[in-house]
């Protein structure tokens, strides 16, 4: 993969990685700071790319691993209720972000992976390096947990 | 509920976004990429090295040099050669794993290190990296864009485990960074990986700057590492929540002093 094509690749996928890593992380700077930091590790490790059609899912678990690195140092715990604002947002959008963010992470991992980012499930075990069941295992909770929340059906 | 309308709650501010990728890629490296190896062709090098004495013997005595240039080339390797070396061989114990830290490199503002993760003696335990499944085959690094074969009978861990009638343990090990004169933490860009061997051990790497562009160059380095080990059930469930928790963690540090002093600046 040329120099170039990196960048076309990844200047396309930007607002897929900041949204996977608000996932993870609660403050926007954060996640800038995640999405900036894996772009260069995955140019660092551009080698270890077996085929070029697993691009996105190889980028995109090297953003998880930068995410849950970052989290680790942070060691700590944003409550929902003191969430940095994100602009003008109507209420069916910030209900839906309330409720995705009182999911726990693994469960918010494959919601957003799935529905946010329209990942199938064969992809997302591949990528989280979990068995499939585990994957829809997760999504039916995410599921339930999500129409508790929202009073609405997930589909 | 239609994809946008999912996108729409973590959507990010267009212009600072652009803005960050942007910077991101303009501070690539100019270089190509870094090659890859396979196993063998390193192991040969190593070998041919070996026989022409000199740096070879410093190759074969840094293990974080090795391990460096099978993750990122062998320039990276002959980079850290001429970095600071410290050799360790400090072991600590956390549960059932015995982590072992084999030496340091500073070079560059940056500090490297490796190490290996094992079974203290006498445990029952099938380790395993994080970011492996229970189902994958044991003891190799799947995940690296290395050319070798995994037979098709080579167990899982999980089918190991039961073999065995052990216990998988998931053991992980990462560096936190140098504690400084007040000793606080010292780090940013902190990278780690953790390398699955056919011996049953884990072979860990980090690297890091520091929290404010390079680490200053010392006379001797404290690095703490944090550890951790859980237990994975063979149907791959991490047992860290009451009331099957097993999750232990701990902070370790260790001195360690340079005795090579190479080119680090």
């Amino acid at each position: 993969m040329t120099r170039e094509d990196f960048e076309e690749r990844v200047l396309g996928a930007r607002e897929k990685l900041y949204r996977v890593a608000r996932s993870y992380l609660q403050g926007e700077q954060d996640c800038l700071d995640a999405v900036s930091e894996s772009v260069l590790r995955a140019w660092q490790k551009l080698s270890t790319l077996r085929r070029e059609e697993y691009f996105d899912t190889w980028l995109m678990r090297i953003l998880i691993r930068e995410c849950v690195n970052m989290q680790r140092r942070q060691r700590r715990v944003t409550p929902v209720a003191s969430l940095p604002e994100q602009g003008e947002s109507d209420a069916d959008t910030v209900a839906l972000r309330d409720a995705l963010d009182a999911l726990p992470q693994k469960l918010r991992t494959v919601t957003v992976l799935y529905y946010m980012e329209g990942y199938g499930v064969r992809e997302l075990a591949r990528m989280l390096r979990v068995p499939k069941g585990t994957v829809t295992s997760r999504l039916h909770m995410a599921r339930g947990r999500l129409r508790e929340l929202l009073k609405e059906e997930i589909e | 509920m239609k994809q946008e309308l999912w996108q729409r709650a973590y959507a990010p501010d267009p212009a600072a976004l652009e803005t960050c990728v942007k910077r991101a890629l303009a501070r690539l490296d100019t270089g190509r990429a870094a090659r890859t190896h396979t196993l063998r062709t390193v192991l040969l090098a190593a070998l041919l090295l070996s026989l022409l004495g000199g740096i070879a013997l410093a190759a074969l005595e840094s293990r974080t040099a090795q391990l460096a240039g099978w993750l990122a080339g062998q320039d990276r390797e002959e980079a850290l050669l001429t970095g600071d070396i410290a050799l360790s061989g400090s072991s600590t114990r956390l549960g059932d794993v015995v982590y072992t830290l084999d030496d340091v490199i500073y070079k560059d503002g940056m500090v490297y290190g490796s190490g290996t993760m094992q079974a203290a003696e006498g445990a029952n335990i099938v380790l395993m990296a994080e970011d492996t499944g229970v189902h994958e085959p044991a003891g190799y690094p799947l995940h690296y864009g290395k050319e070798y074969t995994v037979p098709d009978d080579a167990p899982s861990y999980a089918e190991l485990a039961e073999a065995r009638g052990a216990r998988i343990i998931l053991a992980k090990c990462v560096a936190d960074g140098v504690l400084d004169a007040q000793g606080a933490l010292d780090a940013s860009e902190i990278g780690y990986d953790q390398v699955p061997q056919p011996d049953g051990s884990i072979r860990f790497y980090f690297e890091f700057a520091g929290a404010q562009g390079g680490i200053d160059r010392a006379q001797s380095y404290d690095v703490q590492l944090s550890l951790a080990n859980w237990e994975v059930t063979p149907e791959g469930k991490w047992l860290r929540e009451e009331p099957e928790n097993t999750w232990l963690q701990k902070e370790w540090v260790v001195t360690v002093t340079p005795e090579a002093k190479g080119e680090a600046e």
